[in-house]
């Protein structure tokens, strides 16, 4: 049956991005011939459009690049520059900056449990069929969504005028009634988080075993977010500055974005890599949680990213509250910066994973260079690796629609920056 | 605020004429001719809402949505869609296309939309960059603002 198929799936990425093209499958006689993954990469353009901004502008201008992870580019950003210029703003600005990061977390993970990823594992097109039979599915989601789009706010967030974060630590400190309205919806949100973990871990999801080398942040007692040194599961443990020795990018032929590679291995970053380093991290509520899920971790089954990420979720819910507790606005929510020329690193945990942010600066305090390395394109070999197993394993004799499906679902479960366009896969076949 | 409420939602970003449906919403919300109703009409602008629509449009009576337009037409066409038309829509109808089409059938599956939702689009050119608006949607900007004045007016009038 499978012999002499020829299957060539050619994939159209997001509607504004028309043209960039995301995946290209051909594969004959029940074996995959060449499989290239296109993700079109905005912050690629970004780091041209850096380039003689002055160093306070940036927070605001890479807060454009993603829709979904505004605060993770801000929070990289100024690692780098405060690092640079010999800066640090304290505990109560690393504190709050943690709390802001933590809905950025929950509006992500939310965004992508409910809407994006739920439908692959409960068969429905998407999340607009899926809310007919489930409203109470997607509506938790928008829920806890809205939770997390209002803890950024709370801090400024992005706007229209930059309002939130700042070189330095904020613009401004939040009032205290605003923040204990936000203490009391986080805590009515834990019991919802807590019914979201189990629920994931009861999702139909497909069977599967991969070897995959994870890479994340590790802090001394904090489960990873805001900041932290680099590991792995080999036992790499660098800072932020160290990144460019052991990580390269490098142009593939088939793709204008870069791919990255861990000493020339594909490997996984975002909340599965996160978990796998840092478990011991997880608050005693949140650990208790997951072993109740019966899922046992580290695992080699990549679909449990979704626990993975309802488990995050549950953990930023608790430690947004712990940083909330006993607020009081700074008197100063930031120090004075005195710029100088220089390289900065700067390196957190986005919601998809590390993001790690390389400046230069010179001495009026203008960007010379920058350079930015996103979780999806650190992903996208490791996605490779695995849409190649997985559709191997699945069956190459299967139908193009339920190919497509699967080669979605696949490229889904890592959340890439495309995870937006929930079509994505534009299955064209020849037959030969 | 009591009786109907009319929310503007500006969707844009800084970039060339993406911007304009935060210029219109921010003409509306310093509009004279409906400073009257200033109590019943709220306006508020985004990015890259996505699902967050639903949250930025939850206890409105009339939603007017606000946005960048690509669909191939000269710069600086308006358009104008009601519910049915927007859920209809090509994916690419406006430049946030996920946010604004998506949340509208969304809503739908989940009885979750305002009693009324218009959307108004002014056609970008896909040549602007960062310079801010270009000179065509520039000049479609005042007809449309007085336009969307007076659908909010009788909307208010009459309901």
């Amino acid at each position: 049956m499978s012999d002499g198929r020829r299957i060539d799936i050619q994939v159209p990425v997001l509607a504004r991005v028309e043209g960039e093209g995301a995946l290209e499958l051909a594969a004959r006689d029940g074996h995959i011939e060449t499989l290239k993954l296109r993700i079109f990469e905005p912050p690629r353009l970004f780091e041209k459009f850096l380039e003689g901004r002055d160093c306070h502008e940036v927070p605001d201008l890479v807060a454009r690049i993603c829709g979904i992870c505004p605060v993770a580019y801000q929070m990289s950003a100024v690692q780098a520059l405060e690092s640079l210029f010999g800066v640090e703003p304290g505990p109560w600005v690393r504190a709050m900056r943690r709390a802001m990061y933590c809905g950025e977390w929950i509006e992500s993970h939310a965004l992508h449990i409910h809407l994006l990823a739920a439908p692959d594992f409960l068969d429905y097109p998407n999340a607009i069929a899926m809310a007919k039979d489930h409203p109470e599915v997607v509506r938790r989601g928008l829920r806890l969504q809205a939770l997390g789009n209002d803890l950024i706010r709370l801090f400024g967030g992005r706007s229209v005028h930059p309002v939130g974060v700042c070189v330095g630590g904020f613009h401004r400190a939040p009032a205290p009634d605003e923040v204990a309205a936000l203490r009391a919806r986080l805590t009515e949100a834990l019991g919802e988080a807590e019914e979201l973990l189990a629920w994931s871990a009861r999702l139909p999801l497909p069977a599967s075993d991969q070897d995959f080398i994870c890479v994340a942040l590790r802090d001394p007692g904090e489960y990873p977010m805001y900041a932290g040194r680099i590991v792995a599961g080999d036992g790499l443990d660098i800072n932020a500055a160290g990144f460019e020795r052991e990580f390269r990018e490098f142009q593939v032929p088939h793709s204008t974005a870069l791919h990255s590679l861990y000493r020339g291995r594909p490997y996984l970053v975002g909340p599965l890599a996160r978990l796998h380093l840092n478990r011991d991290r997880l608050p005693p509520p949140v650990q208790a949680a997951l072993v109740a899920t019966g899922i046992m971790f580290p695992t080699r089954n990549m679909y449990h990213s979704i626990v993975a990420r309802a488990a995050e979720l549950l953990l930023a819910v608790h430690e947004a509250l712990r940083l909330l507790s006993d607020y009081a606005p700074a008197p100063q929510a930031r120090v004075s910066v005195p710029v100088r020329a220089g390289v900065g690193f700067g390196v957190s945990e986005a919601p998809r994973g590390l993001l790690w942010h390389r400046y230069e600066v010179d001495a009026a305090g203008l960007v010379r260079a920058a350079r930015i390395v996103p979780p999806t394109s650190q992903n996208q070999a490791r996605i490779e690796q695995d849409l190649r197993q997985s559709l191997e394993e699945y069956g190459l004799a299967h139908g193009d629609a339920e190919l497509r499906l699967r080669a979605e679902t696949v490229i889904r479960n890592y959340d890439p920056c495309i995870s937006c366009a929930t079509h994505f896969l534009d299955l064209r076949v020849e037959r030969t | 605020m009591t009786g109907t409420a009319v929310r503007i939602i500006g969707v844009g970003s800084p970039f060339g004429d993406d911007w304009l449906g935060w210029e219109l919403a921010e003409r509306l919300r310093a509009s004279e001719a409906l400073a009257d109703w200033s109590d019943r009409v709220s306006v508020s602008l985004h990015d890259l809402p996505g699902a967050a629509l639903l949250q930025a449009w939850s206890g409105a009576d009339l939603v007017i949505l606000l946005d960048a337009v690509r669909s191939g037409a000269e710069p600086g066409t308006v358009h104008r869609f009601d519910t049915a038309q927007l859920s209809a829509a090509p994916r690419a109808l406006s430049t946030h296309g996920f946010g604004v089409a998506d949340a509208v059938m969304l809503a739908a599956s989940l009885d979750a939309l305002p009693g009324a939702l218009l959307f108004f689009g002014i056609e970008a050119d896909a040549a602007s960059k960062e310079a801010g608006l270009s000179d065509a949607v520039h000049a479609a900007l005042p007809e449309l603002v007085t336009e969307i004045e007076s659908v909010v007016r009788d909307y208010l009038a009459a309901h």
